[in-house]
This record gives structure tokens, sequence and C-alpha cells, in this order.
């Protein structure tokens, strides 16, 4: 009796289990359907659209901080390197002779970039979220005064000119040059520079600054994109010359050779519109230093060898004599050593046709290289002692700054700036992130293409799928965190997939990288806020950008008309990552394409990420809606006048 | 209670038996599976000063009578090779710990087989027809060789490289008409080995150096294309981004010179890898950056640049020809294969057909190709698989048999061909391979640009060639 | 002199003779000294044999650093130091080939070219655009251009743009959101602290950038073909082009002209005033005077007297000296405009430079320095 009963009993709950299960897929199924628009979708997992929190995210908790160094700056007299820590917020005076940290000073707003006055007693430094520049009395480190300069500051320049002390600032964020005068600070221009600049230099002799940009800019689809070489005046702001380094990219340094009145400029070239069949002979990419000569003749040579690669050159600085450069590979952990006269007489017999296709001609560098120092890991930022003595290397990710005897080549010490974060699975994956070991024969790293995790504005053809596909737009790993799945295909579930076996076989083309060092990877990758997150965050709206933010939720059109659930454009787009992790169609398909459904991309740092669509055909955000819109199928917008597409570009920009 | 009860019991019985069992397996681990040898010690290759000259290929190189012995850091010595009738090309695992060499037993026939450093006799590796020689390690557990083993038999094919994991089949990675020889895996995982050049009937006797990846995609000229003397052997990684090889102008010399190459830029480096250093049968990268090289009949190492070198070892009974360091080195690259499995052609995307590294531009231009005829199967009487038309740009893309000796030949307007490749160069299966110009620069990256032959699907050129691994 | 060839030929001779004689007596006539206008001796004509593209130049600009650009039906053109004009197309990333519309960024140096397809800068070499659909322009077709401070706006067939240089940011001003009467503007021009934006068949509109304030400046008779009460406000509502210094607004339309103090309107027409035509296209100050470029040439007033550059039938040039008070002084020049169909105007106190519709004039001036002390007694600075 007892056993017929649980028997019953179990039947009754087991049927209404499956009753209520089976209701609960009808009802979230016709959920999905009312609220999507969508009738393919079926049953989604409820978190797609729900219990999104961005506070629940990687990013958003306090991550440990290291005393990183970015930006050097050496005094006069040899005996100090002031050294920015940007993560910590604090700028720090080494003795050289001890090799030890002296002073430190807090400066909020993450202190990147230091110059130094010429008599040693002004420190500038560039402060990369709050926007300024701060001068600081070097004897007796304390902040003087500041000023607003563009958004993201971070390579500085000083000369004492004619006409006055002059600093140049890059802003990387606001893409523009910050020329200022210097006691007291004041801004003299802000002229607009490539995408993202991001080092100064200032040839006092010839009355010229450069500032390269480290992104190359996006142009028509399938054309070579190029970054920027901008030559100014010093003293007045105005543009001389807009130098463009073709096919080049993550051109994050610049330095003047006294006396040949050149210019250095280290770069990645970029062969992204050659399908990628391999990567050996750098067919990916390959290191290079651009040389600008004083007549404006522009000659890229590669720093790479045939079998040898020095991934992600990212500094240089050249000795007072003119004699060598000095460039540091952050993927590779090496300095390589520039013999700049055996450069100029290379330079001197080349012919045109031998300059221009230098770059691609991998048994080239052995004509000028004559060393490669070893470093700690991912040398960023070089400087020199007045004499040229001495090389100090900033080593990044080991906190800590290599000093080198720089006739010799030989290592003199390391001031140690801090913990370098060993136990740390977020800093022990970002020496992952940045790292070219693990890519055959080590040409490149993650961010190589993932500058500071974010995109290098390229699209690239990868040859999983076969020859003679479209491009792929290279997206941004910043904000990546709770988007998944990855790919514009989203056929990859999460990021350890999409960065283990199917990465290494499609790019890295050696073993995929070993577990524990992919997990870390992971881990760094998800703890990466999206592009501004602090800067949009802490700013309001404009009232353009709030006349944005309506349209973008807007379920009417402006002559109220209903718009359709599936194209508002917060359906898939939805916050609080304005993504709801599905695939759609938006008639973005290209005559490759085998699908036309997509990845619906996350909208953090919009902004400045472009280009845009899978294969990165739209160069801006209009582009998305003038040209590459199809019957409304991308969001109805065929009903907005040109105001209101800009008030929702406006918006978009402050994701 | 009765956990309880067991676990007293098996802490109170059990102890010692266990304890012993432990000392029994470490002593095992360190003392019985492995022998202790110590780090340094040389694995030599000897041949009797009495040996009989003659014979071709191996039986020349290791006569009757020759073999492997391992030297100890206190000098003395055992013979791995025990119980074969020859014995030599030794090579070290990256982790130091097995040795694995070409011998040849009572029948004849080369294979490769392992050695037990405690001096008990070889293990067989290979049992593959034709006899496998050359090894050299991938990794732990694979090895690659070349088979079939040169100068035995009526050599009716060429020798081609063959990976193997220790225990497994053998697969075959190159599939050219000209032998793939004396192969060796460098540091980024790449299988460097000596071929003949094949750009046409002059070039048979003219060897150089050519890379593939460790699943025989890839192929791609490393070094050496008639900068010297045209016979090269065994070509090293020595360190200091220096490759060291033998040549000769005949293949009977008595001396091969000894040479080296800077992977920088190895195309234009071909040098001496010492003054006057004649005589010399082997180099090897020896310990702490030092080179370890077998000349004239004993064991030396110096450093490279230096004048000074330190005899090794001498046994005034033998000629020590080969000398590997029993030292742990960086593991090569590993690779892991684009190919398709069960496809059977392969895409060959050139991108600029009439990019030459011709010097005279004119003449270059003189001769712009219009089409690609596309050949296979042997190089005196290959088959034409079909043409096709070059882009305004010079690019094409064809879909070919994989695994089949493939060659090109550029042809003008007017049909004249005016550059030839003969067969060849092959493609893996589901391989996308991509070269930037036809007998183009060496070392040369692309130019960023779209070739518009991705534009379209590669036109598919099957023909009716019999794959080399279908055969 | 039996033999009437001989002496039809002396005959001829005396003519051209007393013709000459009188023309170089009339040409070393010095005006006044009291005319405190800049007068052009002779014109420099320049066209395809120096390299200009396309007949129809429509715009001339020259640069604070002395470099000429002209923007033509086929191209943007620079003046090189051998002569002649080196051309950027299309090809060159120049959004369109017809150039309308030419200013200097004069804190950076940067030029900016509006076209018929969209705004471009020309900085140290390259040529970024700016089109309706990449960008917030509110129109492609862009017939004025100007800079004011961190401000680059565009007079565009669809409103006016500012783009914010700072910022990146557009902003569109039209009839839905600004007191215009229609969107379609032909120039644009900064004044210190506002804009003048002027709008074809809505007069002027002026605005405070400041306080976002804008203030309609339309003709007060409203009568499409006649300034019914002289004076009294724009001259008309068709605004072919304006331009602003000193504190003076110039207004040209295609029925006469206008000039704005901030208080008080004058106006001029043909027939009525010593302006030469009606139809006027363009408008460049110098000072306090003021270029103006018609069908029938170009002249140049400070609002009282005004000389005029006219192209007589058959091609020679004329110019017409009206003083206020005086009789009109008319006398030809040896050289004269290479069109009388004025498309653009650049002018400085040494020279003027002329866009036609067949080809470049450049105005050399007469050394007047009475005219310069004048100008600079009038309080320019």
């Amino acid at each position: 009796m007892k056993s017929r009963a649980f028997i019953v009993a179990s039947l009754v709950v087991l049927l209404g289990g499956c009753g209520l299960f089976l209701a609960g897929r009808i009802w979230g199924a016709s959920h999905v359907r009312r609220w999507s628009g969508r009738t393919d979708l079926g049953f989604v997992n409820c978190n797609h659209c729900h219990w999104q929190s961005i506070e629940k995210l990687p990013w958003a908790a306090e991550r440990r901080r290291y005393a990183s160094p970015s930006g050097m700056a050496v005094s006069p007299d040899g005996k100090s390197i002031y050294v920015a820590l940007d993560e910590m917020d604090e700028v720090v005076e080494a003795d050289v002779a001890t090799q030890s940290v002296k002073r430190r000073l807090k400066i909020e707003g993450a202190p990147f970039g230091v110059a130094i006055d010429a008599a040693g007693d002004r420190l500038y430094v560039t402060c990369r979220e709050s926007d300024m520049v701060m001068a600081v009395d070097a004897r007796e480190m304390r902040a003087l005064e500041r000023i607003a300069v563009g958004a993201g500051p971070v390579g500085i320049a000083y000369a004492s000119t004619q006409a006055g002390e002059r600093l140049v600032v890059a802003n990387s964020v606001s893409d523009n040059i910050s020329v200022l005068g210097a006691k007291p600070l004041r801004e003299i221009a802000r002229p607009k520079a490539g995408r993202e600049p991001y080092a100064a230099a200032i040839d006092p002799a010839g009355g010229r600054a450069f500032v390269s940009s480290r992104l190359a800019v996006p142009e028509t689809y399938l054309s070579v994109a190029n970054s920027e070489l901008t030559v100014l005046d010093p003293l007045s702001g105005r543009i001389l010359a807009r130098d463009l380094l073709a096919s080049a990219h993550l051109s994050e340094g610049v330095a003047v050779a006294p006396a040949r009145g050149w210019s250095l400029t280290p770069l990645i070239k970029v062969r992204n519109l050659v399908p990628i069949t391999q990567v050996a002979n750098g067919w990916v990419m390959s290191s290079g230093l651009a040389v600008r000569e004083e007549n404006g003749r522009l000659t890229q040579v590669p720093l790479d060898e045939s079998h040898g690669y020095f991934a992600d050159p990212s500094a240089v600085v050249i000795d007072p004599s003119g004699a060598r450069a000095y460039i540091a590979s952050g993927g590779s952990d090496v300095v390589t050593v520039v013999d700049l006269a055996r450069l100029e007489g290379w330079l001197g017999k080349a012919c045109d046709q031998s300059r221009a296709e230098a770059i691609d001609d991998l048994s080239l560098a052995a004509e000028f290289v004559v060393a490669r120092i070893p470093t700690a890991r991912n040398p960023r930022q070089l400087a020199l002692s007045p004499c040229g003595q001495k090389l100090f290397v900033a080593e990044r990710l080991a906190s800590s700054v290599l000093v080198v005897e720089a006739q010799s080549f030989k290592p003199l010490g390391r001031i140690v700036l801090g913990p370098d974060g060993k136990d740390d699975p977020i800093r022990r994956g970002e020496k992952v992130f940045t790292s070219a070991k693990y890519t055959f024969q080590r040409q490149f790293s993650c961010r190589s293409c993932h500058p500071d995790g974010h995109v290098d504005g390229l699209s690239y053809d990868f040859d999983g799928d076969g020859l003679g596909d479209n491009l792929l737009d290279n997206r941004s790993l910043q904000g990546v965190a709770g988007t998944e799945p990855m790919k514009w295909v989203g056929k990859n579930p999460n990021l350890e997939i999409q960065c283990g076996p199917r990465f290494a076989r499609v790019l890295m083309r050696t073993d995929p990288i070993p577990a524990a060092e992919l997990s870390d990877l992971t881990t760094f990758l998800k703890s990466q806020p999206p592009a501004n997150w602090k800067r949009n965050r802490n700013t309001p709206l404009t009232p353009a950008q709030e006349r944005g933010r309506k349209i973008f939720f807007a379920t009417k059109t402006s002559q109220g008309h209903a718009i359709p659930r599936a194209r508002q454009c917060h359906t898939c787009h939805r916050p609080p990552l304005f993504t709801n992790r599905l695939l759609s169609s938006v008639g973005t398909k290209g005559p490759h394409d085998e699908t036309d459904m997509f990845d619906t991309p996350h909208l953090l740092g919009i902004g400045l990420s472009a280009p845009y669509l899978h294969d990165g055909r739209a160069k801006t955000l209009e582009e998305l809606w003038t040209i590459y819109q199809t019957n409304d199928l991308h969001g109805v917008t065929s009903y907005m006048n040109k105001h209101q597409l800009n008030d929702l570009v406006e918006y978009l920009k402050t994701l | 209670m009765i956990a309880r009860h067991q676990q007293e019991r098996g802490l109170g019985g059990g102890f010692p038996i266990l304890a012993i069992v432990l000392v029994l397996i470490a002593t095992g681990f360190f003392f019985g599976c492995k022998p202790v040898i110590p780090e340094g010690s040389l694995v030599l290759t000897q041949v009797p000063k009495s040996a009989p000259e003659g014979g071709a290929g191996l039986d020349r190189l290791y006569p009757t009578g020759s073999r492997v012995i391992l030297v100890l850091d206190n000098g003395k010595t055992r013979v791995l090779s025990k119980g074969l009738a020859a014995a030599g090309a030794p090579a070290i695992s990256p982790n130091g710990a097995r040795v694995f060499f070409s011998g040849r037993d009572g029948s004849g026939e080369w294979q490769i087989y392992e050695a037990d450093l405690a001096g008990r006799a070889p293990r067989l590796v290979t049992a593959i027809k034709g006899g496998a020689a050359n090894p050299a390690t991938i990794d732990e557990n694979k090895i690659v060789f070349s088979s079939p083993a040169p100068g035995r038999s009526e050599r009716s094919e060429p020798s081609a490289i063959y990976l193997q994991q220790v225990g497994a089949s053998p697969q075959r990675l190159t599939f050219g008409n000209s032998s793939a020889l004396e192969p060796t895996v460098l540091g980024d995982g790449r299988i460097l080995f000596v071929s003949a050049w094949a750009r046409s009937a002059q070039d048979d006797c003219q060897f150089g150096l050519f890379t593939i990846n460790s699943d025989g995609t890839e192929l791609t000229p490393f070094a050496l294309d008639g900068d010297g003397p045209r016979f090269v052997r065994k070509p090293r990684e020595i360190g200091f981004g220096r490759i060291a090889f033998h040549s000769a102008y005949s293949e009977d010399a008595r001396a091969w010179r000894t040479e080296q190459i800077h992977v920088a830029r190895p195309f234009k480096s071909r040098a001496p890898l010492q003054p006057n250093m004649e005589g010399c049968d082997s180099v090897e990268a020896g310990q702490r950056g030092a080179v370890l090289a077998c000349c004239e009949g004993r064991v030396v190492e110096f450093q490279p640049g230096s004048f000074e070198v330190r005899e090794r070892f001498d046994d005034p009974d033998w000629r020590e020809i080969e000398a590997v360091a029993l030292v742990p080195r960086a593991m090569p690259m590993g690779h892991l294969s684009t190919m398709v499995s069960g496809k059977k052609t392969g895409t060959i995307l050139c991108l600029d057909a009439n990019l030459t590294k011709s010097t005279n531009k004119a003449l270059s231009t003189k001769l712009k190709a219009e089409k690609v005829r596309i050949l296979a199967g042997s190089r005196e009487e290959p088959r034409r698989l079909g043409e096709v038309n070059l882009h305004p740009d010079g690019s094409f893309m064809a879909e070919v048999p994989a695994d089949t000796p493939i060659g090109f030949e550029a042809v003008d307007a007017e049909g004249r061909v005016v550059r030839r490749l003969a067969p060849s160069i092959w493609v893996r299966p589901g391989e996308n391979r991509a070269c930037v110009g036809c007998h183009e620069p060496y070392n040369r990256s692309p130019r960023n640009a779209r070739p518009m032959a991705v534009t379209k699907p590669a036109k598919r050129l099957e023909g009716t060639v019999e794959s080399i691994a279908q055969k | 002199m039996k033999n009437p060839a001989l002496r039809s030929a002396l005959r001829r001779g005396l003519i051209i003779f007393g013709a000459a004689a009188v023309a170089l007596a009339v040409s070393a006539a010095e005006p006044s000294g009291d005319l405190a206008l800049p007068l052009i001796e002779r014109f420099e004509n320049y066209g395809p044999e120096q390299g200009i593209p396309a007949h129809k130049v429509h715009a001339v600009y020259k640069t604070t650093s002395g470099k000429l650009w002209i923007g033509t039906w086929d191209g943007l053109c620079v003046l090189e130091e051998n002569g002649r004009f080196k051309r950027y197309g299309p090809e060159d990333g120049l959004s369109h080939k017809l150039v309308l519309s030419l200013v200097e960024d004069p804190a950076t140096g940067e030029l900016w070219a509006g076209t018929m397809r969209g705004l471009n800068k020309i900085s140290g070499g390259k040529i970024t655009k700016y089109t309706q659909t990449d960008s917030g322009l509110p129109n492609n077709v862009v017939y004025g251009v100007d800079v004011l401070g961190d401000q680059v706006w565009a007079a565009t067939a669809a409103g006016t743009g500012a783009l914010n240089l700072k910022t990146g940011e557009w902003k569109i001003y039209d009839h839905n959101n600004a007191a215009m009467h229609e969107p379609w503007c032909y120039a644009v021009k900064g004044a210190k602290d506002r804009v003048f934006i002027g709008v074809w068949g809505g007069g002027i509109v002026e605005h405070d950038p400041a306080k976002g304030t804008f203030k309609e400046h339309r003709d007060p008779d409203r009568d499409f073909h006649y300034d019914l009460v002289p004076n009294d406000g724009p001259i008309n509502d068709i605004t072919s082009w304006l331009t602003w210094n000193d504190g003076i607004l110039w207004q040209t339309t295609y029925f006469g002209f206008s000039r704005y103090d901030g208080k008080y309107w004058k106006t001029w027409v043909e027939g009525k005033t010593p302006l030469p035509s009606n139809f006027i296209s363009v408008a460049w100050p110098v000072d306090r005077y003021c270029w103006v470029g018609s069908d029938r040439g170009a002249s140049v007033t400070d609002g009282e007297d005004w000389v005029n550059y006219l192209v007589g039938e058959k091609g020679e040039g004329i110019v017409e000296i009206h003083r206020k008070g005086a009789p009109v002084e008319k006398r030809t020049m040896s050289t004269a405009l290479a069109n009388c169909f004025v498309l653009g105007i650049w002018a400085d106190r040494n020279e003027a430079w002329f866009a036609t519709s067949k080809g470049l004039s450049r105005g050399i001036f007469k050394t007047q320095p009475e005219a310069k002390k004048l100008a600079e007694a009038k309080g320019t600075p």
C-alpha cells in the first residue's frame, strides 16, 4: 500500500515536473519571441537578457596595482631617473648610483609620460586618465601647476627654443596634440594627429616636433591602412607634414637623431590584406623602423631577421652623438641596437626600389643591427643618461628598470620598483598577453593586434575556412567578459576556446598556450574594462547625447510609428553590456560570407573601435546607417534626419 | 568504525610494506628505469681506423665495424650499438635522456635504433622498407628520419623525410622528386633537411637546405643556392643564430669543409665556421654555447669565433667522426597542423607570378607571364594539370592534388615559357600554400595588398595524377 | 602722297599712335590722393598653360605661409615654386573634383576645402575627407567653409554644420533648430564671438554660439526684385555670399549688395549706385573695405568710393573710379581680368587674386602710400 502510494506520488511529481518544465519552455519561448520579435531563436538562456550586472563582471572589480614603469626621464646630471608609475598614481625618483628609489610623489590620474626641462628643475608629467599635464618641482618633488590637455595624454617631449620652452603632448584618446608653453603651463595649439598619438619628440635644432600615432587609420574597405607621423612646428603648433607610414601600426615611439636630422619611429608592418596562409617570412606582420630623413623622405627598414623576430617595438632612443639607436621590443624582451652610421651607409647606396622594398627584405636587418640586449618582461620605454653612457630600460611587467652600460651592452643592475606580481593571475596573464613566445618564431604577441587589449583598427583574412573569404574585423578585448560567445560567427563559446587550440592553429602556428598560462591569459582579458570606461562613466550626457539615448531606446519613430521590437536598438544591444549575445542578421552578408548571422557585438567603448561590422567595411559609425543599412534591418533608422543620426552617434560614443 | 579500523590496520600493518614499495619505486625510478648519465657525457660515432674504404651512402660513411658509444665524464665508455654491424648518426632527445641512431644489422638494412644507455642492446625503432637513416628528434617521443636509407639499394625512388612516434607507424612528410636527406630539427620546430634544387636539370647536383613544418607543410628554401660547393651534408643548429654544415665540390671528396650561415640572413652569410677548418666530419651544439666537432678523427670543442680548440676525446684505435653532448636542450616549438584529414587536395596561392628575383627589371618586364601552367608528377615527364590565367596583379590560385610533386611554367602572351619550376614542391591535404612570387627573392615578406585571385574560388586542377601517398 | 596704300598705312599708324598716346595719358593720370582703396595696375592671368586643369576656377586662397591654392572645376591646385600649379583630385583623397570654397585655419595652418561632395582638410600634405555618409556633415554640397576657434563651419545645401575640432562632435543648424527660413546655406563666416550664415532665400542668420541664440536679418521689404527702401536692411533674402571683417558684414546677392556695421545697413543696386552688376557671387574684405566679384568683373569699395574692374566687349580691361561727389573716372587698362565672371576672391593689402569662369587672375597694385596711410588712419589694424 505504502509502495503503491509512493509510486503514484512519484508519478504525479514526475508528470507535474515534466508539465512544469514543458510549460516553462513554452512560456520561455513565447517570452523570447515576444520580447525579441524573432521566431528563429526558440528557447534561449535567461541570462542572455537578464541578470547581467556590470558590478558582477571581473573588470568592474578593483584589481591589484603594480609599480609598472611607463615614462622615464633622466636628470641633466645623470644622477637621478624619474619614473612614472601609472598604475600606482606615482612618480618616483631613483638614484642611479645606488639603483634604488629615493622619493615618491603621488599624482592622481595615471601619470604616464615624463619630460624634464634643460636645467633639471621641472618635471612635466602627462596624466593619462585625468587628461592633465602636471608640472613638478624636480628638486623638491612637489606638484607646481597643471593644465588640461586633450584626452588620454601619454607621450610628452620638452625643448628649449629661441621663443621659449615648449612641450609637445600626444593625446591618445582625443587623437590630437597639445602644444604647451612651459612656464607657466599654457596651451598654444591643439592640432589633430593620426589615430592614437602616442609618442612625441622635438628636434630643437631643426625647429620641428614629431608625434607618432600608433594605430593605422581605416580608409576604404580592402585598402591599406597607414599610421601617421605628424611633423609640426613646436613654437606655433602648426602642422608641417603628415607623413603616412604605409601599412604600419603600433608605432609607439619616436626619436630625433641629432646631427643627421632624422626621426626614427619603430613600427609593426602589417600585412592584413594578404590571406594568412602562414606566418613564416613575416607573412602576417614584422617589426621595422621608419627613418624620416631631413628632406622628409621616408624609408621603412626591418628590425626582424629572416628567422628571428622581435615583436612589438615600442620605444626608441638615440644617443647624443647620433651613433646608435636603441629600440625596445616589448613582446620579445629585447632591446635592439642599430648602428646609425651603417644604416646611413645602406640608405646612401640604396636605390628607390630597394628603399621601397626594404621593409619586406628580412635579410636586411643584419646590415645595421649590431646587438640585441636581453631584458626582463616587457621593455616598453627607454631613456639614456645625458652623455649616452647608460641606457635605462623600463621593464613594465617586471616592475623594474634595467640599467645597461651602453658601450658594451652589459647590464649594470636593476632598479626594483615593486613586486612583479608572480602570485597574481591577472598580472601573469598580462605577461602571457604581451609575450611573443607563443607564436611561431616569436613573431607577434596578442598585444601586437590588441594594443592595451583594444583594437588595431584592421581586418584580417584568416584562412581557416579556406582562401578567398572576406576579411574579419579585429574586435576589442576590452570589456569582453560576459559577452560570450566569441568570434563574429559566435563559433567559440568562451575565451578559453577562442585563445586556445583554435587560435594556435589559425594564427600562432605553434602548440596551444599551455593550460595554466591560458587560464592566466583569460583571467587577464576578463579583467580589462571597456575602452574609455572611466572617462565615459564620469561624464554627464550632453543634450545631443541625451537625445541620442532616447533614439537608442525608442520604440516609435519620430512620426509615431511603432518600431518592431526585433529592430529596436536595445533589443539586440541590450544594456548593461549592450548585447544579447545572440546571432542576428542585419543585412550585412558579404559576397563571400557563408552566413548572414553574426554575433551581436557589445557596444561598450564602441566609439574607439572603428572600423565596424564583421568585415570592417564601415569606417565610421555613421556609415552603418548611411551606406551599409539595408531595409532597416540594422535597426529602424530610415525615419531619422541627420540631426537624429548625429545624436545617436554621439550617444554611442559615450558607451 | 569500520573505516577507522581499516585505517588503523593500514597504518599499523601496511606501513612497512608501503615504505618498502615506495623505496623500491624510488630506487627503480632513479637507478633502475633510467640510468644516471652525468650531464655532459658524449655520444660518439667511431669508425675503425682499419675500416676499408668504398661503398656508398651510409655504408661509406659508417663502414662495417662503426659503432656508437657513450663516453661518460670520467672517461669510461659504453658501446650503445651492441650487436649491430655498423652504426652512426646519433641524435639526442630534447630532454637529453634518449639516444637514437642509425644502425645496420646482419641483414644489411639500415634502420633507426634507440640506445640503451645502461649498455644493453639497442631497441629497433623503425622497420621501414628500404631502411631509415639520420634520425633527429622533434620531442621526447617523435623522431624524423630519411628513408630509403641512401646507398644501399638501386635507388628506384628518392629518399623522403618521415616522422614517427616511437612505437607507431611512420608518416611521410616530403613528396618531392629529389631526395630529402639528413633532417635536423630547428628550435622553431621546423625540420631542416638537405635536398637538391630542382628548377632545372642543371640543379641535379646543386644541393641546398630546405625546411618543412613537422606535418610536411610549408616547404621553403632555407639556404645555399649556388653560392659555394654544391654538395652539402649534416646541417646542424649550433646556437648563436648559426647553422653549421659540411660542403664539398665532389661527393667523393676526402676532406669536406665546414661552413656556417647566419639564420638572420641565410642566403647572404655563407662562410667558413672557423678559418682553415677542414677535415671535420661533424659539428654539433655543445654545452654552454660551445661547438662540439669531430675533426681529424678526434673530438674537439671550441667557442664560436675563438681559435682556442680544446680536445674532448680521442681514442687512438678509432676515428671519431660524430659527437653529440648528452645534455637537455630547449624543446623545439610545436606546430599545430592546419592539414585537413580526408582531403585530397591543397590550394596554391601565388601573389604575383611576375615577381622574380631578377635584378634586371627590363628583362623581367619583357618576360611577363600571362598564365601559369601547372605540372605534376615526375620531373622528366610531368603531366599538365591545367592552366590558370594570371590576374592583372599577377596573382593566381589553384587547387591541386595533395602529396604530389607540383611544378609550374609561367607562360607569356605568345605561349612561351618564361619561367619554370620542375615538379618539386607539394601541398599537404587541406594545406593553403602561398608564395610571394615566382623565383622570388629569398626571405621576402609579402607586400600588403589584397591579391585579386582571392576574389574568386581557386581553379580546381585535379588531373589524374596519383599522389605519392596513394602509391 | 599719291600712293593711296601708303596714305592709308600712315593714317592707320597715326590713329594707332594717337590712341596709344591717349591711353598712356589716361593711365598715367593718378587718381586723387583721397582714394582709400587699392588700385590695380595690371592683371596677371593663369590658365591651363600654368597647369590649371580647368577653365572654371571657383575659389582662391593664399595661406599665411604664402602658398596659393585654387579650387577648380577639376581639382584642388597649389601654385608651386616653378610657377606651375600642382593638382590634387579624388585619386589623392579629395572627396570631389569640384572645389567650391577654401579657408585656412589660422591656428594650425590647415586648409579646408568645400566641394560638391564633401568637406576636406588638407594638412601636411594629407587630405582627410568628411562626407554626409561617413561623418556628421549635414550635406555633401559644401558652398562655404570657415574656421572660428575650435570649430569648422560648413555651409551646405542642407544646413550649416559645425565640427568641433577638439571633440569631433558635429552640430547642425537648419530650419529645424535655428531661425533659418530654409536649410540651403551658401556662406558662413566667423565674426569674433559670432557666426553669420548666408541662407539662400533666408537672408542672413546671426548666431551667437556661446548663448546659443539666432537672429535673422531679412530684407524688410521682402520684394524679390526691387529694393523698395534703400538702406533698410539686407538688400535681398537670396544671399549668395557673405563675409565679415573688423565689425563690418558684407552681403552679396543676385539682386544687389549690402553692408552692415552692426547698427546700420547700406545697400547698393546696379544703375542707381556704382555697383556694376546686381549678380554678385563673392565678396572679400580687407581692413574695412571689400572686394566684390560679380558677373561683370571685380570691384572694391569702402562703402563710399568704388573702383570697378570690368572687362570690355573686346576683352580689354576697363577701370571705373567712383568717388563720392565726383564724376566717374573711366579708362582702359593694358591688361584685364581673365574673365568678367568672378567666382572667388582672395586679397590682402598687397595683391588681389580673382577666380573667374575662365582662369585665375592676379591684380597687381599700384604703389599707393596715401591709400595705405588713409586706411590706417581709418583705424584698421
